[in-house]
């Protein structure tokens, strides 16, 4: 899935770890958006992907200076561009 | 005139803390989100008369997504905006995230004194933040404090009244976060740091292998811990005190006393081979004391040292992260690891903590499971001191009936009850080095907490069976149970009395069965009985106040039906 720019669009919990990502859009309800916007995380802003935790576990990542915990279907519904 | 001061701010930003130093009223603070699940209230000194100061619970957003933002947000609209003041404080290592918050109080129209919490934090991660800057961007005041060490709270204090409200356009989220990165570049500047230890770890620990690592030499070496300082305090301290000192003691009082009369029988108890046993004589002077004293606080003082310190540093939730996959065939998410954990102490303040989970749901579930399936530090004192001598396979033994119940309990309910578990979302705090002071302020609390909830219970509990037994009015009510507890669970008729105080306090239970003889297979039943049957009253009653009535008789007839069934097949099937 790459757009003209050569950017590459992935759910949250395929990008690779140790990799930095935008993020593009979040589907699922405003109240899922409404919380992770709270912690920072909403469309356009900049992202470090931590480590996924194996077995559907949690994905960890960084954005601005805060680490942020997103459990595997929330972060499913997160799609990233990486960059 | 300001009536009211609140404390407003993301979770474990240190408010609680900093409501401490404001109020010198002891709160409970550790270094992980939603701490505070009790709003606390306390006062101020200000000139000649006092203003309530409320600790609101963290929250991201004044538009609320969860629970405690909704109590936070509707505390704050209790009273005119002209009679409150806002203290917002905020983590300065995390300013942007923090600032959210500041923007939306000030747009809301709250007159907010920013507090830079955590300063000293910040400096040693290269972080530098020009307060002044700030005030005259935000137009509002901004005092640096590190509430831990006390700097820059008096400061505060005095700056409080001058907190007004100030207008500024209202911004859409989007607006907002904007906004925030031009404000940012005006007044942080960043210093480039080398990784240093402390981040290597923090790294470490959520990655999967080696985190799993850490989880696992964590979990042992708090386990040894708790054992090597509960041990030594019984050794060393405890048990020197009651046998050389306090034993003599009693003997000579009671040297006039008649074993047998009411007033022997009631004080010391029975003599076991012409002397005081101070785990088999059941007297009030006698059994009672050693037992909460002599077996049990060594090791609540030992477990809630090592809880205080992982709370601290700030490991939980990164257990948290780790065990969450494990945790959802439960109905669970990750951060139901910390409710349980609390709950190895005492269940009390382990149910009331499953607050931090979202929904009823997840609540009632952990609630169920902490009730039934996880023993308090002083049964497990009084299981270890019982059974232990017979090798630590049975005492495993107990651990792992309980373990398996947790399980089947955990997939029952998430199949039985309606709707799904919510999903994991959780920051992540930085490890910290707590300051010695306040980790043994917070031991002391608890410890405190722990003696005076227990000891009025004991000594009464003591009190009324021995003159239950005096009178012999438990031969009416065993001959009642005694076909379920005979043919069953081949207890003898005795431990009925056992079984039944356990409603009151199960460390007092344990003891009881202890003068009664009972063979390996006997006591490994009658004390997984007592951790898996009815909660004591304490859990009972905050059982209540947390799920309501009906689901605390639904969940206690499923405590009931599950005693009767383990204890039957233990009987029958597994200890054959």
């Amino acid at each position: 899935m790459e757009n003209e720019k050569g950017e590459k669009r992935m759910p949250l919990t395929r990008l690779p770890e140790k990799k930095r990502a935008r993020v593009v859009e979040i589907t699922g309800g405003s109240h899922l958006r409404d919380k992770l916007m709270g912690m920072g995380v909403y469309a356009g802003r900049e992202l470090l992907k931590l480590s996924c935790i194996g077995l559907r576990g949690p994905v960890v990542v960084k954005v601005g200076r805060s680490v942020v915990a997103i459990g595997y279907g929330m972060a499913g519904k997160i799609t990233v561009e990486a960059l | 005139m300001i009536k009211r001061i609140y404390l407003a701010g993301n979770p474990n930003v240190g408010k609680s803390v900093v409501f401490s130093r404001l109020t010198g009223v002891h709160v409970v603070s550790s270094n992980y989100p939603g701490t505070t699940v009790e709003i606390s209230r306390g006062s101020l000194q200000y000139g000649d008369k006092d203003i309530e100061v409320v600790d609101l619970p963290g929250t991201y957003s004044l538009e609320p997504t969860s629970g405690a933002e909704e109590t936070a947000v509707s505390l704050l609209n209790e009273l005119p905006k002209e009679e409150i003041a806002v203290v917002n404080v905020l983590d300065s290592t995390n300013l942007e995230r923090n600032l959210s918050l500041t923007l939306q109080l000030i747009e809301k129209g709250f007159p907010v004194v920013v507090c830079l919490n955590m300063c000293d934090d910040a400096g040693h991660r290269g972080i530098y933040i020009d307060s002044d800057k700030l005030s005259s961007l935000l137009s509002v005041p901004v005092i640096s404090t590190c509430a831990v060490t006390g700097a820059g709270i008096k400061l505060l204090m005095s700056t409080i009244q001058e907190a007004r409200p100030v207008s500024r356009p209202r911004l859409s989220h989007g607006e907002r976060w904007l906004e925030l990165g031009k404000l940012i570049e005006q007044v942080q500047s960043l210093e480039h740091r080398h990784h240093t230890l402390r981040e290597l770890l923090e790294d470490a620990s959520v990655r999967p292998w080696t985190g799993l690592l850490m989880a696992a030499a964590a979990v042992f070496v708090s386990f040894k811990m708790v054992r090597f300082i509960g041990e030594t305090i019984i050794t060393r301290i405890t048990d020197p005190f009651f046998m050389e000192i306090y034993r003599p003691l009693l003997e000579k009082l009671t040297a006039g006393m008649k074993e047998g009369g009411f007033w022997f029988h009631l004080l010391i108890g029975d003599l076991i081979n012409g002397g005081i046993d101070f785990k088999q004589s059941l007297g009030l002077l006698t059994t009672a004391p050693y037992i909460e004293i002599g077996m049990v606080l060594p090791y609540v003082i030992a477990f809630y040292f090592i809880l205080s310190l992982l709370e601290d540093i700030g490991y939980l939730p990164r257990l948290a992260i780790l065990l969450d996959n494990l945790m959802h065939p439960l109905g669970l998410h990750g951060y139901a690891v910390i409710p349980i954990l609390l709950g190895f102490g005492c269940n009390v303040p382990g149910i009331l903590s499953t607050r931090v989970l979202e929904s009823k749901r997840e609540r009632l579930i952990a609630a169920t499971i902490i009730s039934i399936g996880v023993p308090c530090v002083p049964l497990q004192a009084m299981i270890v001191g019982l059974l232990g001598g017979f090798g630590g396979l049975y005492v495993g033994g107990v651990y792992l009936v309980l373990f398996s119940l947790v399980i089947i309990l955990g997939l029952m309910l998430n199949r039985l009850m309606r709707g799904n578990s919510p999903e994991f979302l959780l920051e992540i705090p930085p490890y910290r080095i707590p300051p010695l002071y306040l980790l043994g302020r917070k031991l002391y609390f608890r410890v405190k907490g722990f003696l005076l909830e227990a000891m009025p219970v004991v000594l009464l509990g003591v009190l009324f069976i021995n003159i239950l037994m005096y009178f012999k009015v438990f031969d009416a009510v065993t001959g009642l149970f005694a076909p379920l507890v005979v043919n069953l669970f081949g207890l003898p008729k005795d431990a009925i009395v056992a079984l039944a105080v356990g409603f009151l306090r199960k460390d007092v239970a344990v003891g009881l069965l202890a003068p009664l003889n009972l063979n390996i297979k006997q006591l490994f039943i009658a004390s997984t009985l007592l951790a898996v049957s009815f909660p004591c009253v304490a859990t009972f009653f905050v059982l209540l106040k947390e799920l309501g009535l009906k689901a605390l008789l639904k969940s206690t007839l499923l405590m009931i039906g599950i005693s009767i069934l383990v204890g039957t097949l233990l009987n029958f099937v597994i200890l054959r």
